[in-house]
Parts: C-alpha cells; structure tokens; sequence
C-alpha cells in the first residue's frame, strides 16, 4: 500500500509546488496592486485613479477596436484557407502547420523591422495608422487560430458534409457560412477569444510603433502609478480568464447536445 | 426543385485517374429514367469513383455525362440537382432531423411554408415524422441514414446516389434499410444509381447490376443473368460463390483429377488445359455410385438458414462446397461416402491460363 501511496503522495506534492509556482506572482500582484500606499489594508483607489486617467478610455477603445478587427481578418483568412488545405491539398497541411508557429520563433522586434522595410515606402499608413497594426496582430495570433480551428475542423467530417451541402445545392460560400462555421463554433469562438487576449496584452509591436495602446498606456502608468497598473493588468488576465472558461463551458455545452442551433426555417 | 424529375442517366467514355492509378477506363453507362442500377465490385474497382463522378464531386478527364439528355459533365455539384446518401453519416450535426430534411429546399430559397411541409412529408415516407425534433447524435446509425435518405430525396432530384448507404449498419437493420429503399424508389419512380461491394446487396434490390473490376464495366444485366451467365471468370467469382477444378477439356466435357465432368465447352480445344467452375447449388449428392457421379466423403457440414453448405472431399486432392437445401442436408451430419453431381446449368469453364489483362470469354451452359 505505501508504495502505491508514495507515487500519489509525490505526485500531490508536485502539482501543488506548480500551482504555488503559477499563482503566487497573482497573489503577489494582488497584495502590491489593491494595498494602500502607507499601508492599513486594501483599496480600489488606485485603480480607481487609472480608470479615470485621460488616456483610459481612449486606449481601451483603440485597443479593443484592434482585437476586434484582428478577431475579424484571423477568422476570415484561416477558416477558408483551413477548410480549403483539408478539402483540396491536406498534403500541405504540415507545411501549414510550420508556418503557423513561426509567430512564435521570430521576436516582435524582428517583425517590426521587417515590416517597416517592407512598407515604409509602399503602405506607409501599416506603419502611421493604429488600424496598421491590425495584419501584425494577425500573424502574432496566427498559433493560436490555427491551432484551435484546425482543431475544430479535424473534429468533423468536413469532407463528407462538405459534399453533402454541395450536393444539396449549396455553393462554397453559403457551405462555408450554412454547414462548416457552425460545426465548428466552438472552436472559432476559441480563436476569437485568444486573439483578444494577445491583442489586449500584446506591448512589443505596438510600443515600436509609437501607437498608444491599451498595454502601452498600462505600462506608461506603471511608471507614475506601478500599483494602479499592476491592479488593472491583473484584472485584465482575470477578464481574460474568464472569457476562455466561458468558451470552454459552451463547448461543454455542444457536446452534451445543448449548443448553439441554427434553423433551416429561419429567414 | 428541379422541373424534370426521374430523367435517365448516361455516362459515355467516362475515364479518370488518380496519378498513375487508373481509376475508370472510358466507362459507358446507361440508366433508364426509374431504374435502379446497382455497381457492384470490390474495394478500388472504380464503382465509387463512378459515382462521385455524377454527382460531380470527381471531374472526369474524358468522357461525357448526360442527365435526361442534357451534358452536366462541367456542372458543379450544387446545379446538378442529385440526392446522395454517403456511406458514412453526413447529416449536419447543427440542425435537428427535419433541419436537415428541409436544407436542400432552404438552398433552392423556397418558402418556409414549403421546406416543412414536403421535410414532413419525406420524414413521413421514411417513417421518421416522430424523429423530427431531434439531432443527429440522438438517432441510431440507420435511423441516421433514412433522414439521409429522405434529405436527398426531399430536393425531388433527377437522379438518386447511393454510395454505400447500409454498409455501415448491421445486418437486421441493413436488410430492413435495403428493402425500404427499394420501396420507396418504386415509389417514386427515381432514377438510382446504388454502389456497393455487397452482392447479395445489390442482387436483392436492382433492376440491373453492373459488375467492375479495375476501372472497367465486366458486365451488366438483369441480377438472375449475371449470375446464372457470367460474362467472364471473375464476375462468376465475385457474384456467389464457386468451387474451382482445374481440368482439360475432351470431346463432351471437363476430365479433372477427380473424374469426369460432362459440361458443355463451346469455342474450346480439345486436351487446352481449363478451370471448370461450378456454383454451390449447382452440386447435387446422391447415393454412391449412381450413374453420372464422382465419389466423394463429406467432411464438414455449416448451417446456413436455408440451405446448408456441405464440404466434400472428392478424390484426386478436390474439395468442393454444395448447398443442400432443408432438413434433407442432416443426412450427411455423420459423414461419409455419396456421390457427387454437377449440373452443367451452374458449370462454367474457363481457360486456364488467360492472357494477362484479358477478359476471360467462357465456355458458358445457355439455358
């Protein structure tokens, strides 16, 4: 018995040393962010002041019309390209892969410095314009995207619903909005969730770029107010949290058969 | 929904390959409007391809197809107005049984009014009007594949494809599914091209069976033709089952390491060495010794329902299986000595060694 015990026991010992390992810099974040300057418990004022800083609104709105705007291209450019890879040319699908996950191996720096030789004389406006940001964004969230649309796509018969729809007379476009995009909901739900997340979150790109950002403006406070701003970045990750359990939880929901529904007798 | 239902179907030299695989070679196919037509023939012989290939899911590299006349060779799916049923399930998980139903009627934008009404009627004619409300993953696999069937049929297509829709079940329900289907399309009087690989399958439920092999059409007829005159030695092999004695011809029949066999063997020269083929039912056993016979020992007996298979070991190192039907096969329970007839209706010959590639021409009994 204690042989099989000590496996468990060591076991416990490990993940709890992780979940210290993971939550302690929130807790300490916490602690630091939501405690009164002097001492004598906690408080919202720090927070209190950002929020009503003359730059919140503004980033916030900047950085959020980004997230959605990068949600919007990621979903439109890796859906079709995804269903199309699977349908036509799934010999490419590794090559797709690769290229995928390269976001992850070249730094933001890099990025930037290409993309600023690239389109300094072309396009200047993806350097000038906040709305320029929105193509790098995409190719920073592209791991996540492909990953969890590939995901979803991989989970359906898309072949043979594909045809299906086709054979019922459906053509590519209505197939790919009537029969692909609700079958795999959940999981461009998911997409869209993580791409918010790296857009809110992302600093690098947008701090090169001299655009003032959501992150960026966070970070600025940080030097005038590092309690104010760890608070709000804290609660940005919570928000985050709870955005990605939301998507979980329906994706729960799906599969017990209580999801989402779309009626062929709507209009 | 299409003005011309029930149209015939034709396929002219249609050819397609995969690579260096041919798939079809210049396949000619001619369906009559309101005929069931079954392909018939083992994995990779092209039946499905030649399936896919109508409803425009495979684009030929030469060759025609005409649905009631009209060329739809360079239509895509979407316009050519077929209703398939895919072996595997492909009802839309997003969309409840009469959703379903009703899709191919919301893509062709008729009224609401329209989709339920005819998505209940064709729920009603695959009797699943109670199922309605329901998803995909709450049905059995052949309710599954009669909203499948009542989806392809609720487009009122000119021509129905079946590829393998009862494969997937087992084997009470597949047979309940198979005579359904049958019933239903006399009904309705579609035009219905079925593939399968199960020849009990397509023999039980076509007007014509297309036997393929390797691409290529070996032959078409009526399912009791292609069985009782087989064009050539693999469809004897592939529709039932036969037992195989190498032999040589002489002047009335087959001489084989087991005796004389008299069976007819037109075209064919004396002393050419040849394969005598002969059905299961075919063979008759009598007592031993009775006029015309080989002595043979049986030594296993397998119960078929119907009929029962008896295993004979005849002299020379021939085997053969025969069916004997009813109560009379538990005669030969113990074992034992009898003699061995074969009916030359069920005989057929074939050249021994036929030139790669060929097409075997047999020696075939006419009735």
């Amino acid at each position: 018995m204690s042989g099989r015990r000590r496996p468990k026991i060591g076991l416990g010992i490990f993940v709890f040393l992780c979940f210290l390992f993971f939550l302690l810099p929130f807790w300490s974040a916490a602690r630091f962010g939501f405690s009164k300057p002097r001492g004598g418990g906690y408080t919202f004022q720090s927070v209190r002041d950002l929020i009503h800083g003359p730059d919140f609104g503004t980033t916030l709105w900047l950085s959020f019309r980004l997230a959605v705007g990068t949600t919007v291209l990621s979903l439109l450019l890796v859906v079709p390209t995804l269903a199309w890879l699977h349908l036509k040319v799934s010999k490419l699908l590794p090559a797709a892969e690769l290229v995928s996950v390269l976001p992850y191996v070249v730094p933001a720096i890099a990025l930037v410095s290409g993309a600023s030789k690239a389109f300094h004389s072309a396009w200047p406006f993806i350097l000038i314009e906040p709305i320029g940001l929105i193509p790098l964004y995409v190719i920073v969230a592209l791991p996540f995207t492909y990953r969890s649309i590939d995901n979803g796509i991989r989970a359906v018969d898309l072949k043979t619903l594909t045809e299906a729809s086709r054979g019922l007379g459906a053509s590519w476009t209505k197939t790919l909005t009537a029969v692909i995009v609700p079958n795999i909901i959940t999981s461009l739900l998911g997409a869209a969730f993580l791409t918010m997340a790296v857009v809110l979150g992302e600093y690098t790109i947008s701090s090169l770029l001299l655009h003032k950002t959501f992150p960026v403006y966070l970070a600025l406070q940080n030097q005038e107010d590092p309690r104010g701003a760890t608070a709000m970045g804290l609660m940005s990750i919570l928000a985050t949290w709870m955005l990605l359990g939301g998507v979980s939880l329906l994706g729960r929901r799906r599969k017990g058969g209580g999801g989402v529904t779309v009626s062929a007798f709507q209009r | 929904m299409s003005t011309e239902i029930n149209a015939g179907l034709e396929l002219r030299g249609v050819r397609k390959t995969f690579g260096a695989t041919v798939a079809l070679e210049a396949l000619d196919l001619t369906l009559e409007a309101g005929e069931f037509v079954s392909l018939l023939g083992p994995s990779g012989c092209g039946k499905t391809t030649a399936l896919r290939a109508v409803a425009g899911f495979e684009r030929p590299d030469a060759g025609s197809i005409f649905v009631g006349g009209h060329d739809v060779s360079d239509m895509p799916p979407s316009k050519r107005d077929m209703g398939m049923v895919f072996q595997s399930y492909s009802l839309f998980p997003h969309l409840t049984v009469l959703d379903n139903v009703a899709f191919g009627l919301r893509m062709r934008k008729q009224s609401s009014a329209t989709r339920k009404s005819v998505a209940g009627e064709m729920l009603e004619l695959v009797g699943l009007s109670a199922q309605a409300g329901r998803f995909a993953h709450q049905l059995s696999g052949g309710q599954q594949q009669r909203v499948a069937l009542a989806r392809a049929l609720a487009i009122s297509p000119r021509v129905l494809l079946l590829d393998e829709p009862l494969s997937a079940l087992d084997a009470k329900v597949r047979v309940g599914l198979r005579d359904e289907i049958r019933r239903i399309q006399r009904t309705l009087g579609i035009t219905t091209l079925f593939v399968t690989h199960d020849q009990e399958e397509a023999m039980a439920i076509s007007d014509r069976v297309g036997v393929m092999s390797n691409g290529r059409l070996e032959q078409i007829g009526a399912p009791v033709d292609v069985y009782r005159k087989p064009t050539s030695a693999f469809v004897a092999r592939f529709v039932g089952t036969v037992n195989t004695i190498v032999g040589t011809v002489v002047a009335d029949g087959v001489t084989t390491s087991a005796g004389f066999v008299r069976v007819p063997v037109p075209g064919l020269i004396v002393g050419a060495p040849v394969k005598l083929l002969v059905r299961p039912e075919a063979i008759t056993l009598e007592p031993v010794g009775a006029d015309g016979t080989l002595t043979g020992t049986v030594t296993s007996l397998s119960f078929r329902g119907a009929v029962t298979r008896v295993s004979i070991d005849i002299r020379g190192g021939v085997s053969v299986l025969a069916d004997v039907a009813g109560a009379s096969a538990e005669a030969y329970a113990g074992g034992g000595d009898v003699g061995v007839r074969f009916d030359p209706s069920g005989s057929f010959v074939e050249p021994a060694e036929p030139a790669p590639g060929a097409t075997t021409e047999l020696a075939t009994h006419e009735d």
